[in-house]
């Protein structure tokens, strides 16, 4: 055996879209355009400083539905970077971008290996030398859903004493997050007699196991609020014995933050406010050098919550931070350490004893009564959501993001459905008649 | 709150009417009209203020006039008592001014009175309710029972919901909030909405990233086809280039073949000339040259014999005077000094008529100073310093002389003069003192004692006389005037007594008199004493006043007499004594002295007249003195000036001789000099003068002697110089000059002739050496063109010549084949040459032609064809650019997922509220189901008990504001569909209930105004005892007009009290 380094990264989702995120300046959205190849750029980057023998990317290089000119023509830019510097590099095709959507087919590259649908093996050898250094087999996608365990295929001939590296693009052990394709469990994998599973698919770094390794890398740049956190690759140092050691580098660009402020004790606005920001100089001290998306969600119970729902102070000081951040992107220092809220989530509540009004015999503690049984019963939920949710299926668009919408988000529209309620029913409810004259 | 007393004063129809409430139910029973519903306004307008002039129907303002208003007194639920003054102001306002005079007083149960406002009493005494709602619940009438009906106000509505089911207006509002929210946010197929606008946007971006997917695929045909192209370009340049070189070969041909022919040519021709001739290189060029250089030089030869010929018979017919020529220097010389000559003789008779001239003024000049005199004389005569300090020594002399003798001269003139002023003065002093004393004795003659020194004493004594007699006058008229002035005193100092000692008795009597009566008779006494004193002190005063006035009119009688005589005596004899003669005296002093002894007053003139003259007599005698001593002065001074003239005479005298010494020395010094005798130094001085002027002239007349002399030596020599040169030469009488310039002529124009023979003998010089030199080359020519033969092996020149003409053509056509065989081929390689001489060979010139036709058409075929490949892949290579910047600036995805969140976030807001609406929909239903509020409950069980089980209960529809009836056989009617009666006991039902759920500690009185007229018997009944049930919460007024509900009352209700009106 000889050692060897090489890069394992995956899901680069090329010119991939920022999700939820609003309001963007022109210029915040050119960078966040750019981001991805950025950090495509620092791969390269780090590939040519840590010298590595080669780079294997599990799948997912870009999104074959956007059909990007520009992220074809960004990653073949890259490889011929990477070509002249005499690294190779293994590509396998995934669910994102299979080997039947429109690829640039710019002349067969030398030091660039396309793994076919085919599970098919290759040996990579050692830069300095030469040398065999391991053996690399993979499998692309035909076409987007893949739904066979193809990780069956790779079976290690046992003669063979070269580290072996295998490039699977799949969900192992079916994470309900993603789409379960190309479905295999650890067992399969480590079955398989492989030292190294570079997986791919999974955005959320982790590593399954050791000896053999299965790896999923994570993507390089985050793109919405699911995928928080440090993004990038692993180098990964084969020694002559065959023990991989890893380690993560970061890529990204854009980091992706989600904050939880709990609300209760919060006197008023300005407490709020110096509260947010606050936590975004922490953000900020967080990644200095980066962009930093953050979403923050407020939970709890407190008086604030009544400002919150009545009054637009999150909507307002939400475009006021934004402002913020396109006027400082714009003049000082540009993208670094600049902080864009993507959004208040409001989980809070008014201050109330929600269980004294449950109890309570009265409009509102009927309502929150019949509000729970409904959460509780299925059907009946369903039902409610159906009906409240009706008048929006009308329109094709609205119909179709309803569809994307999980059952844990509905049940958080729920909640607040019912924190609305108690605002709006109790919040006079001390009050004597008369003042509730006063008021209509 | 309980109502005790109403006042009214004036309202309606009702006039000054009390009315006490001591019941908790009163009823206030009367016939129509009887003010009943007045009543009922009366309490509103004096709670709530009397309504203004716009509403006249519940302003109830009294007919007649007069006051309006009242008062009310309630007692509240604290036991306070509020007193309610209130009338409405008499004068018109205004608009809606609700003018009133308003007095509201809150006395508390602890006695303390305080004033209250308006808004007040409403808050503490009727717990903050307001106008509307007081009439419609407490204080209602028929009509306004109605109106719950249609609930028209929120207010009502709100607190009827409210009383049951916290906040029914609350869930009202709730649910229109969250449906205008939800409107906002999205409505399907409408326009304005915040999610439409997303959605449009989001249509119009897709579009566009429609159009940006495409980008890919374009690419990569682009670069598929530029493949393509790139090959056939390849292809068209290879065709191109096979047709461009045949197209050269044949343009070639085409070009060189008149060139190809004529080399052709030449080429045989030289093939037919052949074998070596020797013949010198360039030989016939020159040997032609040769030939006519020779020619030439002999041609020339024979023109310069001519020429020199030519010049040598010039030359000598040219002739010189060789003897001029050798005078020629000196001549030029003295010619040359000629001119200066002639001004020298000039300035020589210049200088002889000078000295004329001046000898001529000499003669003059000596003439002046002496007639004898020459000028030796004038030579012999120095005018040394010393001659001529001597002159002005003997001239200082005579001047000096002549200022003394004219001093002294003046002096005795002077001296003459003063002496005989001084002896006229003399005389006249003398004349005058003469004249005084005779003068002087004929005046005073009168006076005895002769001289000044015997007058004065006498004359003192007379004045010391007279004085002590002026003293003694003047004392005596003095005592006169005392005696008068004191008898004039003494009279009236008695009258004053007189009066005084009047007033004393007087007081003498009365005051004691008094003092008696006034009980001090001792007082009386002694004031009687002192009056008495007082009177005979007065008494004597005035007595002794009249002895002192008799006694000093006797003493002044006797001092006058005495005094006067002797005075007067004594000064006659003095008198007397100093006059002499009484006449002449009487002449002077007037008639003073003519009575003796005289009077007194006399006395005093003649002292005057006498005075005057002593005084006279005194100045007279000093003048005389005066001018005696005067006389005596100018007789001394006289002497004096005297003495100083002859002195002067003998200094002239003096001054005489000393002169005469001087003169005649003066005159030896001129015979001395043999000047003339009378000649006076300053004359002499002045023949200095002259003398000098000779001198000067005969200096000058000198120097014009010897610059003559000079002159006519150096004409002299010029001219023996001239006749030395001229001395072969005829002399006609012509000046030696004039022949000198006439030589000079001559030589100047043998000087012409020699100048041009020498010309021509310069040109004759130079064809001389050319003549030889042609010669030289001549010899030089022939030489050469022998050894040209000699090379060329010729016999002669005309074979020379044969030979030559052969050897040049065959150079000729080796040139021209090697030039046309460049021009031709130079730059084709050995190959292509032979191609091209091939097909010339081949081809005739049509041929040719043709075939570059061809090979044109071909090769303009090939190039367009390579031109549109070229601009394919241009196109290729545009598109492809544009490609890669149309996309490295795309953002439209990127958009498009920004309004996806953004709708997202819209849509979740809309679910939120959504189901929150839904929500509160349901969880409606199932209250409207299962709960009724608690006032609609307590208005059912009124509403039961007032029909009599008939209907069950009231049932309202959330949100409709709808009171439906429901039946005990269960069905529900709606209110409006109720009969009359029916519906009226569903209202008051609802009133009574609403009522009841009010706060209930402040017990607002229900006043009913005849409200149960609809109602049967029994139903009234029932009301009533519903009322009397109601009475144990708070205080019910009723009224009415039906003798059956007085009756009714009475009968049921026990604790009511009823008001007839």
């Amino acid at each position: 055996m000889v050692s060897f380094k090489f890069i394992h990264a995956a899901d680069l989702h090329l010119d991939s879209q920022f999700k939820g995120i609003s309001e963007l300046s022109e210029g915040i959205r050119s960078f966040l355009r750019e981001s991805t190849f950025a950090s495509l750029d620092r791969l390269v980057q780090l590939a040519i400083s840590e010298q590595v023998d080669f780079l294997v990317i599990s799948g997912d290089v870009y999104d074959a539905q956007d059909s990007s000119l520009q992220a074809q023509l960004r990653f073949h830019e890259a490889l011929d970077r990477l070509g002249g510097q005499g690294i190779r590099a293994y590509i396998i095709h995934g669910n994102h971008d299979p080997l039947d959507s429109p690829r640039m087919k710019s002349g067969k590259k030398e030091h660039v290996h396309v793994f076919g649908p085919e599970f098919e093996q290759v040996v990579a050898i050692r830069r300095q030398d030469k040398r065999p250094a391991a053996v690399i087999g993979g499998i692309s996608y035909p076409t987007s859903k893949v739904t066979e365990n193809t990780s069956l295929h790779f079976r290690r001939n046992r003669e063979e004493s070269l580290f072996h590296i295998a490039l699977l693009h799949a969900n192992v052990d079916g994470d309900p997050a993603h789409e379960t394709y190309s479905p295999c469990t650890r067992q399969d994998l480590i079955g398989s007699g492989y030292d190294y599973w570079a997986l791919g698919h999974i955005h959320k770094r982790q590593v399954l196991h050791e000896r053999p390794h299965i790896v999923y890398p994570g993507n390089i740049q985050g793109r919405s609020v699911r995928e928080t956190g440090k993004k990038g690759c692993y180098v990964v140092q084969v020694n002559d014995i065959g023990e991989p050691n890893m380690e993560f580098h970061e890529l990204d660009t854009v980091r992706w933050f989600q904050e939880t402020i709990p609300i209760d004790g919060v006197e008023d606005e300005e407490a709020f406010q110096l509260l947010v920001e606050d936590r975004m100089q922490y953000i900020r001290n967080e990644c200095p050098g980066k962009m930093s998306i953050v979403r923050f969600i407020l939970t709890g119970r407190g008086s604030l919550h009544e400002k919150l729902e009545d009054g637009r102070i999150a909507d307002e000081l939400l475009h006021e931070l934004q402002r913020r951040a396109v006027r400082s992107a714009v003049e000082t220092s540009g993208f670094e350490g600049l902080v864009w809220v993507e959004s208040f989530q409001v989980r809070s509540g008014p201050w109330v004893d929600r269980h004294a009004l449950l109890k309570e015999d009265s409009f509102l503690g009927e309502l929150l009564r019949f509000a729970q049984q409904t959460r509780e019963e299925g059907n009946s939920r369903s039902e409610l959501l159906r009906s409240a949710l009706n008048p929006l299926t009308s329109n094709r668009e609205l119909s179709r993001l309803l569809s994307g919408i999980d059952e844990e988000e509905k049940t958080l529209w729920l909640n607040r459905a019912e924190e609305m309620a108690i605002h709006l029913l109790s919040g006079h409810q001390e009050g004597k008649g008369d003042k509730e004259i006063d008021e209509a | 709150m309980r109502l005790e007393r109403l006042y009214i004063h004036g309202f309606g129809r009702i006039k000054e009417r009390e009315i006490h409430f001591n019941a908790p139910i009163s009823m206030l029973a009367g016939p129509n009209e009887a003010g009943k519903s007045t009543i009922l306004m009366f309490v509103r307008a004096m709670l709530y203020g009397i309504p203004g002039r716009m509403y006249p129907t519940e302003r109830y303002e009294p007919p007649g006039g007069g006051s309006h208003g009242g008062v009310l007194v309630a007692e509240a639920a604290d036991g306070s008592k509020w007193t309610v003054t209130r009338y409405a102001s008499s004068e018109q306002r205004s608009g809606s001014g609700r003018g009133e005079r308003l007095s509201i007083v809150k006395t508390e149960a602890q006695g303390v009175a305080i004033e209250r406002t308006q808004n007040e009493l409403e808050q503490e005494l009727l717990g903050g309710m307001t106008r509307d709602m007081f009439n419609q619940l407490f204080a209602v009438t028929l009509t306004e029972l109605q109106e719950i009906r249609t609930l028209q106000s929120d207010e009502m509505s709100s607190y009827l919901f409210h009383a049951g089911f916290g906040g029914g207006g609350e869930i009202v509002r709730a649910e229109r909030k969250l449906t205008q929210h939800m409107e906002k946010l999205y409505k399907p197929r409408g326009r304005v909405q915040e999610s439409a606008k997303i959605l449009l946007r989001m249509e119009q971006l897709q579009r566009e990233i429609a159009e940006s997917r495409s980008y890919l695929s374009k690419y990569m045909t682009a670069e598929s086809n530029l493949e393509d192209t790139q090959q056939k370009i390849a292809e068209a340049e290879k065709c191109k280039t096979d047709v461009n070189r045949q197209l050269v070969v044949v343009h070639k041909a085409q070009e060189i073949r008149t060139q190809w022919l004529e080399w052709k040519e030449a080429s045989m021709e030289r093939g037919a000339i052949s074998g070596e001739i020797p013949f010198p290189a360039e030989g016939l060029p020159r040997w032609e040259r040769l030939r006519e250089e020779l020619n030439r030089i002999d041609l020339r030869l024979e023109e310069l014999e001519r020429a020199s010929e030519d010049w040598n018979n010039r030359l000598k017919e040219l002739r010189t005077d060789e003897q001029l020529i050798s005078q020629g220097p000196i001549i030029e010389r003295l010619s040359s000094r000629r001119e200066y000559m002639e001004m020298r003789m000039k300035e020589l008779q210049e200088l002889s008529g000078e000295e004329a001239a001046l000898t001529q003024q000499l003669q003059r000049l000596l003439l002046q100073i002496h007639p004898g005199w020459g000028i030796s004389h004038l030579r012999a005569f120095s005018g040394a310093v010393s001659e001529r300090e001597t002159v002005r020594r003997y001239s200082a002399g005579f001047a000096e002389y002549d200022r003394r003798m004219e001093g002294l001269a003046l002096e005795r003139e002077q001296r003459h003069r003063q002496l005989e002023t001084a002896e006229y003065e003399l005389s006249h002093a003398e004349n005058a003192l003469r004249e005084r004393k005779e003068a002087g004795k004929e005046r005073f003659h009168i006076f005895i004692p002769q001289t000044k020194a015997e007058l004065l004493p006498i004359w003192q004594e007379l004045q010391s006389e007279a004085e002590r007699w002026r003293e003694f006058r003047l004392k005596r008229s003095s005592a006169m005037e005392q005696e008068q002035r004191d008898a004039l005193i003494n009279g009236r100092m008695k009258a004053l007594y007189g009066k005084l000692l009047w007033a004393c008795a007087v007081l003498t009597v009365i005051f004691p008199a008094a003092l008696w009566f006034m009980n001090t008779p001792w007082g009386a006494v002694a004031a009687l004493l002192v009056f008495v004193i007082a009177d005979v002190l007065l008494w004597r005063g005035s007595q002794a006043l009249t002895d002192k006035n008799r006694h000093s009119r006797r003493t002044r009688g006797r001092l006058t007499q005495e005094i006067s005589e002797t005075g007067e005596e004594r000064l006659s004899r003095l008198m007397t004594s100093l006059i002499s003669d009484p006449l002449t005296a009487a002449a002077s002093a007037g008639h003073r002295l003519r009575e003796f002894p005289i009077p007194e007053e006399d006395m005093e003139s003649a002292l005057r007249g006498l005075r005057k003259l002593v005084d006279a007599y005194l100045l007279w005698q000093e003048e005389l003195e005066r001018s005696k001593s005067e006389a005596a002065e100018a007789r001394q001074r006289a002497e004096l000036l005297r003495r100083e003239l002859s002195d002067l005479i003998r200094k002239m005298d003096g001054e005489e001789s000393t002169f005469a010494e001087l003169d005649s020395q003066w005159q030896f010094w001129l015979a001395e000099r043999g000047l003339a005798e009378g000649c006076s130094p300053e004359t002499v001085m002045d023949m200095f003068g002259f003398a000098e002027q000779g001198m000067e002239l005969v200096r000058r007349l000198d120097a014009l002697e010897r610059k003559q002399e000079s002159l006519r030596q150096e004409i002299e020599a010029y001219e023996n110089e001239c006749l030395l040169l001229l001395a072969e030469q005829e002399t006609q009488g012509i000046h030696v000059i004039s022949r000198l310039e006439l030589r000079r002529q001559a030589w100047e124009e043998q000087q012409v002739l020699l100048r041009k023979k020498e010309a021509v003998s310069s040109k004759l010089e130079p064809i001389q050496e050319e003549i030889l030199r042609l010669n030289g080359e001549r010899n030089r020519s022939s030489k050469m063109m022998q050894s040209l033969l000699d090379e060329a092996q010729a016999a002669d020149e005309e074979t020379f010549l044969r030979m030559g003409t052969l050897a040049g053509r065959r150079t000729e056509l080796d040139r021209m084949i090697r030039q046309l065989e460049v021009a031709m081929f130079s730059g084709w390689p050995d190959e292509q040459r032979r191609v091209l001489e091939d097909m010339l060979e081949r081809h005739d010139n049509t041929a040719l032609d043709d075939a570059c036709y061809r090979a044109e058409e071909d090769l303009a075929q090939a190039e367009k064809r390579w031109n549109e490949l070229q601009q394919q892949r241009g196109r290729l290579l545009q598109e492809k650019d544009q490609l890669v910047g149309l996309c490295s600036h795309d953002t439209a995805l990127q958009q498009l997922e920004e309004q996806k969140s953004m709708l997202k976030d819209i849509a979740a807001e809309y679910a939120v509220l959504s189901i929150c609406s839904e929500l509160i929909t349901r969880t409606r239903g199932i209250y409207e189901q299962e709960k009724q509020p608690q006032v609609l409950k307590l208005a059912s069980t009124y509403f039961h008990e007032l029909t009599r089980g008939n209907y069950r209960r009231i049932v309202m529809k959330l949100g409709e504001k709808k009171l439906l009836a429901e039946h005990h056989d269960g069905s529900l009617i709606d209110s409006s569909q109720l009969s009359r009666g029916t519906a009226e006991q569903l209202y008051l039902a609802m009133r009574f209930a609403l009522a009841g759920s009010m706060n209930s500690s402040l017990s607002i009185p229900l006043i009913l105004d005849d409200l149960f007229v609809n109602f049967d018997e029994e139903r009234m009944c029932s009301a009533l005892d519903l009322v009397g049930r109601l009475a144990s919460d708070r205080q019910i007024v009723l009224l009415t007009c039906h003798r059956y509900m007085s009756d009714q009352v009475r009968k049921r209700l026990s604790e009511a009290e009823i008001i007839p009106i």
